[in-house]
């Protein structure tokens, strides 16, 4: 797809996963480099043009958040941080001093490597895509009305009828939120009679197919017990 | 300090009792002979002690004065018994004297009083007697003519009987001499010779006196007769006496009494010195068992030893009133004997009480000492005790007591002097008072308010506290003094509650901080695992075995992440390290939605959910944790439930709750309690081989709490109940 190789700077202070990154990535025709620790990765990122980074946080020397901040003075590629620390907070924390997006550990490789490529994606490709007035798009999530289908991140994504209505419809009001009465109502144009588990059961699935990991939906998201939305980008 | 001897000394009690019957022998004794000193000492008027010859004893003289009356009367006023019967020596106003006396006639006139004095003689010889009187004294006169004669009959019968007595007593007295010449010398009466009487070593020449002479004392004896006679009379003694007369055995009574003063004496001194002795003794050896020992205090001990004081000095004083009374009683009415007995009894009885009081009295005392308690068991040192107490403020009821009665004295003065002073209508003082008075109220009012609100502020401090709020600061300083201890003790109690809740939190945040840590640090190695485990699989394996392996080492890998993740998540909800976003949720809309994110599972478990919800049923809570919630009881459900089975869900309201009750029949029987089932780490089957981290349930419950709900589990045979209940929704929350 692309001219030239691109180069992910990997940075950790565990050597193995370092390893185990670079051989996921380079299936996929990156150009690696490697560091340890903070100091180096500012280090690689002087002697070489780097596209994106995978950083840990907690290393040695300097951290990945203070590394962060440091790269973000200078550079606006993007930054995904790798962290065995799972609280929301330090989610927060990361996204807040920089980062694009946060990985915790341990990772699904499949799930990192679709991150990876869909920052790359935004970083290399953003904007260049001319926008036709009939497709809602938030974030790499596109809606084309006209062609009745949704794409991620460019691709076609296989929706059933009542899948695309429901995503139409939470699209066209992204970040409001619908219950299930409310969706039910709309998509099927019948009232609402014990409709159980079929809207959700149908929001699943439509969360599995554009989601990366469904169990963390970036764009379908359930409200607990007050219904569901789009996020708005 | 007691004396250190190498032995102690045993007091026995057999000692003791034999010193307290020494003690009162000796008393008996001392009394008896104090009995006998008197009784035959004031026979002869106590002169027997210091006296050595019966020559010179009262008694003597009173004996030998009568002897020379008798002879005065016999040899001079009377003569012999012709003259007597002649009535040559009766004068007329002798005769009318005595007259008067036997017919009750005083000054003339009959009367039974003595009210008429003698200034009605002088009315008599001129002859002016009141007309009122007149009737009385011719009545008198009449009985002068009637009577006089007869009653001079009378009289010299009496006179002849009074000589012949008087003679008969001198004739009796074998040691009495007597001699009597007239004015001439010659020999009128006498039992001797003029020379005989001289040769005597005690006789008296009497001339109207008696001379010191040698009767070795001197009495002036002044007797009418002998005077107007010129006599002159002889008296003497004979020495030594001869016995036959009462001269004779008074003298050898005398000599008897004398000489059993000695004795007396010893038995007294003797007495004395066994009584101090054993007293001393008994002070001792008072309330111990032996030397030094510990000091056993009797019941005549508990009384405060000032007011023991004062009793013994009052009943001593009474005591020797009595003991007095008893013995003047007993000395001066000897007529009647019966009386002289009973009065000696009890004055014995007395005196044995008496020196019992002083017994009792003198040990206790030395108890005390000996306890080192004589000044504190007194009155007084209680009294001090009490009032120190009392203002040293410690005791709330003092303090409260102290400023009442202060209070109340304050008033009583100031209105007293007021009353006084508007007495006196003086009106700038009346003034001035009256203010003061209304002063001295209003601050005391005053003061009573900021001690009423010092204590409400501690209350108000005390119901914080209960309720939880360890936050609530009581400033001690602004208390009122009454209230001030009482305040600390307070802010004591919550500081040391504070402190104990905040070590009880760190203990359990650090706790999850460990397991957090922990687990941050097995996530390294662990997300190497997964992705070598996936790069394996990747890799075209030959042999199928391996590729088996990868497969199991690549599931467990996951299972192991799964692990983890629970394990973080127990211990931050049990910990409450967790933020809660409470929102209004629809417990139906969560339950659809979360069957719907595990509707793949349930339709392989071949299970059917049923879902019974009569009525909209929102609760106040937090939607992620409620799914979290959900998520594990449905996945419960899903791994634990008999196959093909049908799990009902019930969701209503109680009270101000919503509940939420999954129900299904478990495939395994269950054998654990639903509190273990609770507890972490605790699965219904033992061999813990299939999926879960057996934290789910844990889980639950920590999430239901840090909600304000609850979550019970109930077991009733192969039905497997979890109970969810969450506070309701109220519209006022938004």
């Amino acid at each position: 797809m692309e001219m030239e190789k691109f180069n992910i700077l990997v940075c950790d202070d565990e050597k193995s996963i370092v390893d185990a990154i670079e051989i996921y990535l380079k299936q996929e025709n990156y150009n690696i480099i490697k560091a340890y620790d903070g100091e180096e990765a500012l280090q690689a990122l002087e002697e070489n043009e780097i596209h994106l980074i995978l950083l840990d946080v907690m290393m040695p020397k300097l951290d990945g958040l203070n590394a962060t901040i440091k790269i973000r003075e200078r550079l606006n590629i993007p930054i995904i941080i790798l962290s065995a620390k799972s609280e929301d907070t330090d989610k927060i924390l990361g996204l807040n001093f920089g980062a694009d997006d946060y990985i915790t550990k341990p990772f699904n490789p499949l799930e990192l490597l679709a991150r990876v490529k869909s920052q790359m994606r935004r970083y290399t490709t953003l904007g260049s895509i001319a926008e036709k007035s009939n497709t809602i798009k938030i974030g790499d999530l596109e809606l084309d009305k006209d062609a009745k289908e949704v794409r991620v991140e460019g691709e076609k994504v296989k929706l059933t009828a009542t899948e695309y209505g429901i995503l139409q419809l939470l699209m066209e009001n992204a970040g409001k939120v619908y219950s299930i009465d409310q969706i039910y109502e709309s998509v099927w144009k019948e009232l609402s009679f014990a409709p159980e588990n079929t809207v959700s059961v149908h929001i699943r699935r439509i969360r599995e197919k554009i989601e990366i990991n469904p169990k963390e939906p970036r764009y379908l998201k359930v409200v607990w017990g007050i219904g569901y939305k789009i996020e708005k980008n | 300090m007691a004396t250190k001897s190498k032995k102690t000394r045993q007091y026995l009690t057999r000692t003791k009792i034999f010193a307290a019957i020494i003690y009162f022998v000796g008393v008996l004794a001392l009394y008896l002979a104090s009995m006998v000193f008197v009784n035959i000492s004031q026979n002869w008027h106590y002169e027997a002690v210091g006296t050595n010859s019966y020559y010179e004893t009262e008694n003597f003289r009173v004996r030998f004065n009568k002897l020379v009356s008798n002879v005065v009367y016999v040899s001079i006023y009377y003569g012999d018994e012709r003259s007597i019967e002649a009535g040559t020596n009766i004068s007329r106003e002798d005769l009318l004297t005595s007259f008067k006396n036997y017919y009750n006639v005083v000054d003339g006139i009959i009367t039974q009083s003595t009210e008429i004095n003698d200034t009605y003689d002088g009315l008599i010889i001129k002859n002016e007697i009141p007309e009122n009187l007149k009737a009385n004294f011719e009545e008198y006169k009449m009985l002068v003519e009637t009577r006089l004669a007869q009653y001079r009959n009378m009289y010299i019968q009496n006179q002849l009987e009074s000589y012949r007595s008087m003679k008969r007593e001198i004739n009796d007295y074998e040691n009495f001499f007597y001699y009597v010449e007239d004015e001439n010398g010659i020999k009128v009466a006498g039992n001797i010779s003029k020379d005989g009487i001289s040769e005597m070593e005690r006789s008296i020449i009497l001339e109207g006196g008696f001379s010191i002479d040698k009767l070795g004392y001197y009495m002036e004896y002044h007797n009418d007769i002998l005077e107007k006679s010129g006599y002159k009379l002889y008296a003497a003694i004979r020495e030594p006496l001869l016995p036959g007369d009462a001269f004779y055995s008074e003298q050898a009574e005398f000599y008897v009494v004398r000489r059993s003063y000695p004795i007396l004496i010893g038995v007294g001194i003797l007495a004395c010195i066994s009584i101090l002795a054993s007293l001393l003794y008994l002070m001792r050896v008072a309330g111990q068992k032996e030397s030094g020992g510990e000091i056993e205090y009797m019941v005549v001990d508990r009384i405060y030893n000032d007011v023991h004081i004062m009793l013994f000095l009052i009943f001593n004083l009474l005591a020797g009133m009595a003991l007095l009374m008893l013995y003047s009683i007993v000395l001066y009415n000897s007529t009647y004997y019966l009386w002289t007995y009973i009065f000696s009894t009890l004055l014995g009885a007395l005196f044995v009480l008496y020196s019992t009081v002083w017994l009792s009295f003198m040990t206790s005392i030395s108890r005390q000492i000996k306890g080192k308690r004589f000044f504190s068991n007194t009155m007084v040192a209680m009294i001090i005790q009490k009032i120190s107490y009392l203002f040293s403020g410690k005791t709330f009821r003092g303090w409260i007591v102290f400023l009442l009665v202060g209070y109340g004295i304050g008033n009583c003065i100031m209105t007293a002097a007021l009353l006084m002073i508007m007495f006196c209508g003086n009106f700038m003082f009346t003034l001035i008072l009256i203010l003061c008075l209304l002063l001295f109220n209003g601050i005391a009012a005053v003061l009573c308010a900021r001690a009423l609100g010092s204590l409400t502020k501690v209350m108000i401090s005390a119901k914080e506290i209960s309720k939880g709020n360890l936050a609530y600061e009581l400033d001690v300083k602004k208390i009122s003094p009454s209230f001030k201890n009482f305040a600390e003790d307070v802010a004591n109690i919550q500081s040391g509650f504070k402190s104990a809740v905040e070590e009880a939190v760190k203990g359990e945040r650090m706790k999850a901080e460990l397991i957090t840590n922990v687990s941050h640090d097995l996530k390294t190695p662990l997300t190497s695992i997964i992705t070598y485990a996936d790069l394996l699989k990747k890799e075209k394996l030959e042999n199928e075995k391996a590729k088996e392996f990868v497969d199991v080492l690549h599931d467990k890998s996951y299972r192991l992440k799964q692990l983890i993740e629970d394990l973080i998540e127990a211990s931050k909800a049990s910990s409450g390290n967790l933020t809660v976003t409470k929102e209004k949720i629809n417990l139906k809309m969560l339950l659809i939605q979360a069957i719907g994110e595990l509707e793949e599972k349930i339709e392989k478990a071949g299970l059917a959910i049923k879902i019974n919800c009569e009525e909209e049923t929102n609760v106040y809570a937090d939607g992620r944790h409620m799914w979290r919630i959900l998520e594990n009881l449905i996945s419960n459900v899903i791994k634990y439930s008999m196959p093909n089975s049908r799990v009902y869900v019930d969701i209503f309201k109680m009270d101000d709750m919503g509940v939420l009750i999954i129900k299904n029949i478990s495939a395994a029987s269950i054998d654990v309690t639903p509190e273990q089932l609770t507890d972490r780490f605790v699965r219904g089957d033992v061999s813990r081989t299939t999926e879960g981290s057996g934290l789910g349930l844990s889980i639950a419950k920590s999430l239901s709490e840090i909600q304000d709900g609850s979550f019970e589990i109930n077991i009733d045979g192969d039905l497997f109940k979890a109970i969810v209940m969450m506070p309701i929704w109220i519209d006022t929350f938004s």
